[in-house]
């Protein structure tokens, strides 16, 4: 009996000490999650309930469910997250393809792949908004270098207007292209590399040609990484911020306004030349919901790539 | 390898404080150490400055503009290296952010001695005592030496005075002579429609070099338009962005007429291409390299910037002001006290800072150096009687202060804007969504007025706000209260 | 197979390889002008860069880099950047490390509730508003003066991090560690002689793009540092500069400025650009 009591009380001890060892090592990590992930969340979660304009501008007031309402109605805000998937399909649509042919290109031990795979990789360690400002000084119409560029060789005699209404979205897209585009070639390249060269070189044996062999080994044989792939693209081109920031603040008229960028403006400036009165509770709404949207998309996508799944 | 070693180092740091936090009980160390390490950076800062100023005061000053930015340091400069009261002024230039600067600021305890004054930080600290109040420092003299700029309800609250301005502030068009003579126009505009008329003509001219007829920083909207258009409906309209004062309610449908006159202005038959992603100093630069034929600013800032920063012969330019549609005027424009500096009332040195502001700031050399620069028109007569103004100032009558220009007291979005939620777009994108997007005019300004007016009534409503009306307001003759 | 190819190239063949470094070639540049534009600009003149001017500079402009450091401050921001990215590294990856290795090998109270907080965290992105809450409650622990802010800021919960992390040492055998304490070494002994050493190519995976997300922030290094510019990063000096006096008169500074932000990372990217390559596909295949 005496035994057993002791028994239990040192293995409760021990468990005690485990615990105490096992967050010692958490604690650093856990620390950081807290401030970092989890307060921010509930604080954010919180004031979606609220109306609040900052520090010195009184108590936040309870409003209930008035800034998520406000959110439906809000024509701007829908409008910027149908730029959101213009600007996140159309990343896609032309990153992917061009990712993947650079990937079937520049895959296997030839000279000079190692190299040209380093180069187009070479954006993806850049920084985003310095580059974001470079592209602003050869975009920008009355003196950038492209259209310097194009002017010299006669291709356009009036200055192409990169950044204005109806190129602005364009433009924004052609550099998240090329910041963008070695990040997949890399994640191509190691999904063609486990397609097992066997099954490649029967195709050729069989007499496939070179895109017969893509389209028909390749490809399907891709199909897990490319799903995983495509997920990544979409999900990523979602958050972008730092560059339309940068590149075109949102404008001209809203145009590429995306809703990462459309929840910043009521918390903080986007530019310097704005002088915006913070409204926390509803930047709050609208992060919440461009959130679900964003994660509904994400589930949607896993959805449908399981139903493809099951028809293949 | 060498990876590995600096890991291991800080790895067996971490576990250090780790080991320590597993045995006197949790995070409280860990806290504690992170709190410790913050204070030893803030000592070495501490002493940083101490090393550089000696053991003089150091009296901080934060500013908005950087047109003035190599005077006013290089005042300060003067100060720091001659004066006699061991103060070391440290004057830091913020252009960006500066609002959202100052907001963290206050609440981190971190706000300087003296700030540049502008409008939207001075209202929403006012009442929370964060400005001095400069009867408290200013002596006989010195009260009636400024006794013309004092204007109650706008500097002066309740019998105390926050600010003083020095310099004044409107808005013009300007224009480039020579582009205007090569296209044959002899007279600068009138009238809003003249200006599209002119604009249109040097574009259809002399688009081929390169040179356009009209320019505005629409980057940001409502930094274009508070410059520009705005300006114009302040004298077309008598209301004040909008606002009625006799009425007591917005009121933007009359905005529709200028509107489509500035359509027509940003569209390709008579604009710079890229004003939409332009910010006023690049078109300041094009401006000077002879590319823009008109556009509309501040009237206190340009003289300086085309003598200091973009160099531009002073024959070549000149202003005007700003035109309305069919040249109907039924009010008076904005017009702004500048050069005007609040002081910290809950800083340790308030007293000493209030010194550095009249020593430097409010000086009669200073304030006459400012103003023969070109950086400000000054609103002081005895400054205007003994300085020697520059020829921009001698030879162009609009770009001093006129009977034009007036105080226009403030509306309900800004004299309590954190308390009054407008929902969507503000004025001035919902401007934008009409000249560049394809908006309708009349349903867009008709919505735009009902969701003001909702907004304004709400705050009054919540108690965020309160009823702004103005007993026998005339808009030819405004008064602020 | 490649060599006996090479010695009987048929005629497409040919034009198939010419075909693909044409593109090759393409892309190249198209991929290299901007950072070439950045750093041959950097050395321009003003006026070649905003008249015209060839796209070599007419003179070579070193002291656009003088003016940058000194006169627009670079050299603080680029110790600024210096103390924030390599803090940033390293406490990801110690952190990670540590908590990688115990939920990876350890069983404790409360393990499944964090597990599940974690994840979840990894879905709910609510994007750059959250800078907000973390800097008021940095200010409320009297951080917010300090680096410190934005070197936790940026350092952020590293969750999937973690999971990295957590899945790398799951992979490595029990059986080491069993002999570890068998020979008498303690948890933090097994941690530090055989997980760690053994983990070095993760913690190297996530130190690269921890270094390398801190080095380039944007955002997070602006808010943190928006009453303190003192503390500015050169990123984030860089893109105030396009506001800065005479800004549109500068655009040689600015690119100065721009490249001195680039240029470190250029030549860390020289060197292991593997790594890099290698260390994206890790981190994919995991995530």
């Amino acid at each position: 009996m005496k035994d057993q009591k002791n028994k239990s009380i040192l293995q409760r001890k021990r468990a005690v000490k485990r615990n105490l060892q096992a967050y010692t090592f958490m604690l650093p990590n856990l620390i950081l999650f807290t401030v970092c992930s989890l307060y921010p969340v509930v604080w954010t979660l919180k004031y979606v309930f609220y109306q609040y304009g900052g520090y010195g501008t009184g108590v936040p007031r309870f409003v209930g469910l008035d800034n998520l309402a406000r959110v439906f109605r809000d024509k701007v805000y829908w409008e910027s997250v149908m730029h959101t998937f213009t600007y996140g399909f159309g990343k896609v649509l032309i990153i992917i393809p061009l990712a993947f042919f650079l990937a079937f290109l520049l895959n296997g031990q030839i000279r000079g792949n190692g190299v040209a795979q380093s180069i187009v990789f070479l954006p993806t360690i850049m920084s985003s908004a310095v580059m974001g400002l470079v592209f602003y000084l050869l975009f920008n119409a009355y003196n950038g270098e492209v259209n310097k560029y194009l002017m010299e060789a006669g291709i356009v005699t009036r200055p192409i207007n990169w950044l204005g209404k109806d190129q602005a979205m364009k433009t924004l897209i052609l550099t998240a292209v090329w910041g963008g585009v070695g990040n997949y070639m890399v994640y191509f390249i190691a999904g063609i590399q486990q397609v097992s060269e066997d099954a490649i070189e029967s195709a050729r044996i069989d007499g496939a040609g070179r895109l017969q062999t893509i389209w028909y080994i390749i490809i399907p044989m891709l199909g897990p990484i490319l799903k995983i792939i495509l997920m990544l693209a979409i999900t990523s081109a979602f958050h972008d911020i730092t560059n339309v920031m940068v590149l075109t603040e949102g404008g001209p008229n809203n145009s590429t306004m995306v809703m990462s960028l459309y929840g910043y403006r009521y918390f903080f400036p986007i530019s310097a030349a704005e002088a915006t009165v913070p409204q926390y509770g509803y930047g709050a709404a609208v992060s919440v919901i461009s959130a679900v949207i964003a994660g509904a998309v994400t589930l949607g996508y896993l959805k449908i790539s399981k139903k493809m799944d099951s028809i293949y | 390898m060498r990876l590995k070693k600096i890991m291991g180092i800080t790895l067996a740091l971490l576990m250090m404080t780790g080991s320590l936090a597993g045995c006197s009980g949790g995070g409280e160390t860990n806290a504690t150490a992170a709190s410790q390490g913050g204070e030893t950076t803030a000592q070495v800062e501490t002493k940083q400055t101490e090393t550089t100023s000696g053991e003089k005061t150091v009296i901080n000053v934060w500013s908005k503009d950087r047109h003035d930015a190599t005077y006013a340091q290089a005042k300060v400069d003067e100060y720091n290296a001659n004066n006699a009261d061991n103060i070391q002024i440290n004057y830091q230039l913020y252009t960006d952010n500066y609002v959202q600067a100052i907001d963290m600021a206050v609440q981190s305890g971190e706000l300087p001695d003296i700030l540049v004054q502008q409008d939207q930080m001075f209202d929403k600290y006012v009442n929370q005592g964060q400005w001095a109040n400069l009867y408290d420092y200013m002596d006989e003299d010195m009260k009636s030496y400024f006794k013309s700029v004092i204007f109650p309800g706008y500097n002066e609250l309740d019998g105390k005075l926050y600010f003083i301005p020095t310099t004044g502030s409107t808005c013009r068009l300007f224009y480039n002579k020579e582009i205007f003579q090569r296209v044959g126009i002899a007279e600068p505009p009138k009238i809003l429609e003249e200006v599209v008329e002119d604009a249109r003509l040097i574009n259809s001219e002399l688009s081929k070099e390169g040179i356009y007829g009209f320019a505005e920083n629409m980057k940001s909207a409502s930094s274009g338009l508070q410059r520009s258009m705005c300006i114009g409906l302040e004298r077309e309209t008598g209301l004040v962005r909008g606002y009625d004062f006799v009425k007591g309610e917005y009121d933007f449908t009359q905005w529709a007429d200028t509107l489509k006159l500035w359509k027509e202005l940003l569209s390709d038959e008579c604009a710079f291409p890229g004003c939409e992603s332009l910010d006023i100093d690049p078109l300041r630069t094009q401006f000077a390299a002879g590319k823009i034929g008109m556009y509309m600013s501040y009237s206190h800032a340009e003289p300086g910037v085309y003598k200091n920063q973009f160099p531009m012969d002073s024959s070549k330019w000149d202003c005007v002001p700003i035109p309305t549609v069919g040249g109907k005027v039924a009010g008076k424009q904005y017009f702004t006290g500048t050069g005007s500096y609040v002081i910290n009332a809950k800083s340790p040195n308030a007293e000493k800072a209030f010194k550095v502001y009249k020593d430097v700031f409010a000086n009669e050399d200073y304030l006459k150096g400012y103003y023969e620069g070109g950086f400000g028109v000054s609103i002081l007569q005895s400054v205007i009687d003994k300085a020697k103004p520059g020829e921009d100032f001698q030879k162009k009558e609009w770009l001093l202060i006129s009977d034009l220009d007036t105080l226009l007291p403030k509306p309900p979005h800004s004299a309590f804007a954190s308390g009054m939620v407008v929902e969507g777009e503000d004025m001035y994108k919902t401007c934008e969504s009409i000249y560049y997007g394809d908006a309708d005019i009349e349903s867009t300004l008709k919505d735009l007025t009902e969701r003001y007016n909702k907004a304004y009534k709400e705050a009054i409503k919540n108690g965020t706000g309160h009823e702004i009306r103005i007993e026998n307001y005339d808009p030819m003759n405004p008064t602020l209260k | 197979m490649a060599e006996m190819n090479r010695k009987h190239l048929s005629k497409t063949a040919w034009a198939s390889i010419i075909g693909k470094w044409v593109f090759l070639g393409i892309i190249i540049i198209f991929t290299l002008y901007p950072v070439v534009y950045t750093v041959l600009g950097s050395l321009k003149t003003n006026a070649e860069l905003t008249q015209g001017g060839g796209f070599f500079p007419a003179a070579w402009h070193f002291e656009n880099y003088y003016q940058a450091f000194v006169q627009a401050d670079f050299t603080k921001y680029t110790i600024n950047s210096v103390i924030v990215s390599t803090s940033v590294t390293l406490l990801a990856a110690a952190t990670c490390s540590m908590a990688g290795f115990i939920l990876a090998r350890k069983n404790f109270a409360g393990k499944k509730v964090l597990m599940a907080l974690y994840l979840s965290m990894m879905f709910v992105s609510l994007g750059s508003v959250t800078l907000y809450p973390i800097y008021e409650l940095l200010r409320a622990l009297k951080l917010n003066k300090t680096i410190f802010a934005l070197i936790i800021a940026l350092t952020g919960g590293q969750a999937a991090n973690v999971f990295l992390v957590m899945g790398f040492t799951k992979g490595i055998p029990r059986e080491l560690d069993e002999a570890a304490i068998i020979d008498g070494c303690s948890l933090y002994g097994v941690y530090s002689r055989i997980i760690l050493p053994l983990s070095k190519p993760i913690l190297a995976v996530v130190a690269l793009f921890s270094f390398r997300n801190a080095w380039n922030d944007y955002i997070t290094s602006l808010i943190m540092t928006i009453s303190m510019p003192k503390l500015q990063t050169l990123t984030v000096a860089v893109v105030q500069l396009k506001y800065s006096v005479n800004a549109a008169a500068e655009w040689h500074i600015m690119l100065a400025g721009a490249s001195i932000a680039i240029i470190p990372i250029l030549i860390v990217y020289l060197f292991a650009n593997k790594q890099f390559i290698a260390g994206l596909t890790a981190g994919a295949v995991k995530g």
